[in-house]
């Protein structure tokens, strides 16, 4: 009789590392490895968005002159783009291949998660797009962040031509003044 | 009344009036539990439950029946909903105990909304027959 090797065997857990923070009254979670930076509210220059309501949660630019100087990240207020509550924030993500940086009330811990359910379907709104899904932590339900969400490749692409042009303009008054 | 076009539905209480809601799709009915809540846009969802592993959207319907000052829901009714191939379980708050019973369904009549999908004559009290997913799309559109 040939033995088989058992088939049934139970998979080893995959584990996600996340950073949990708060905004409002709201715990979230996000993965660690697409946080490339936390950092303090220091170096942060106001924002203005204009006419423009959809990137008015975009309260804040940031150039980290000690890492890479010539990336400017847009840094959106969380509590805008979750349409949530007044928050207070104090720390800012700064998101790992991308142009965007987030803007929170306090960072939680960081933990492991084993799972990632999907949101039910129940939910049919923005919240679709805002989460990768849910996690259940000491029986607390919380929503693990899609970092794509915050800004789209348009809004960023908007926003830095934006950008472009205000340093443009700068250059040359700058450069009329010199003359 | 012939037994045969009688049909189970159970009974839920909101505030001073009752509604009724096709047995098939309820599952049971949950004790007070805690309601757990985070940012959405999704009209009508209240938040989402921690049951038996689970995590259930809980519907808030009274919003609707009753207006904003339905009073404090007291239990959850579970009721499986429908959504393409997939069933899923939703949490409707309700204020009171439910009751199990059969009867007959006439057709809605007069200018009743479209959720509103029959009634039910009970000892001099006409209960409206709600039907949960007609009511949850109504409202999101």
């Amino acid at each position: 009789m040939k033995l088989k090797r058992g088939t049934g065997r139970a998979k080893k857990q995959q584990l996600e590392d996340v950073i949990i923070f708060n905004v409002a009254d709201t715990r979230f979670a996000i993965a660690a490895n697409t946080v490339d930076e936390i950092r303090n509210m220091d170096g942060l220059v106001a924002h203005k968005s204009g006419f423009d309501q959809r990137l008015a949660k975009v309260k804040f630019t940031l150039v980290r002159e000690k890492k890479d100087r010539d990336k400017i990240y847009f840094v959106v207020d969380a509590g805008a783009h979750f349409r949530g509550g007044a928050s207070k924030a104090s720390r800012v993500l700064v998101m790992r291949n991308s142009s965007v940086a987030l803007m929170v009330d306090g960072i939680d811990r960081m933990m492991q998660i084993s799972a990632v359910i999907t949101i039910p379907n129940a939910f049919g709104g923005e919240e679709r797009n805002w989460y990768r899904g849910l996690a259940v932590m000491d029986g607390k339900v919380v929503p693990v962040i899609n970092p794509e969400s915050f800004l789209s490749k348009g809004e960023i692409a908007v926003l830095e031509a934006k950008s472009r042009a205000q340093s443009a303009s700068v250059g040359t008054t700058k450069g009329a003044a010199s003359a | 009344m012939s037994p045969h076009s009688q049909r189970k539905f159970v009974l839920f209480p909101l505030g001073k009036k009752r509604f009724a809601m096709s047995a098939e799709h309820v599952t049971e009915l949950a004790q007070p539990d805690i309601l757990q809540t985070f940012p959405h846009t999704t009209k009508l969802l209240a938040g989402v439950l921690v049951r038996r592993g689970r995590i259930v959207p809980v519907l808030d319907i009274a919003q609707v029946l009753l207006g904003p000052d339905a009073p404090a829901r007291k239990f959850y009714l579970i009721a499986n909903r429908n959504f393409g191939s997939e069933s899923e379980w939703t949490a409707v708050p309700v204020t009171g105990e439910c009751e199990l019973l059969n009867s007959e369904m006439v057709a809605p009549t007069g200018r009743l909304p479209r959720y509103v999908v029959g009634l039910l004559s009970l000892e001099g009290e006409i209960v409206e027959v709600i039907d949960l997913e007609k009511l949850a799309n109504a409202e999101a559109a």
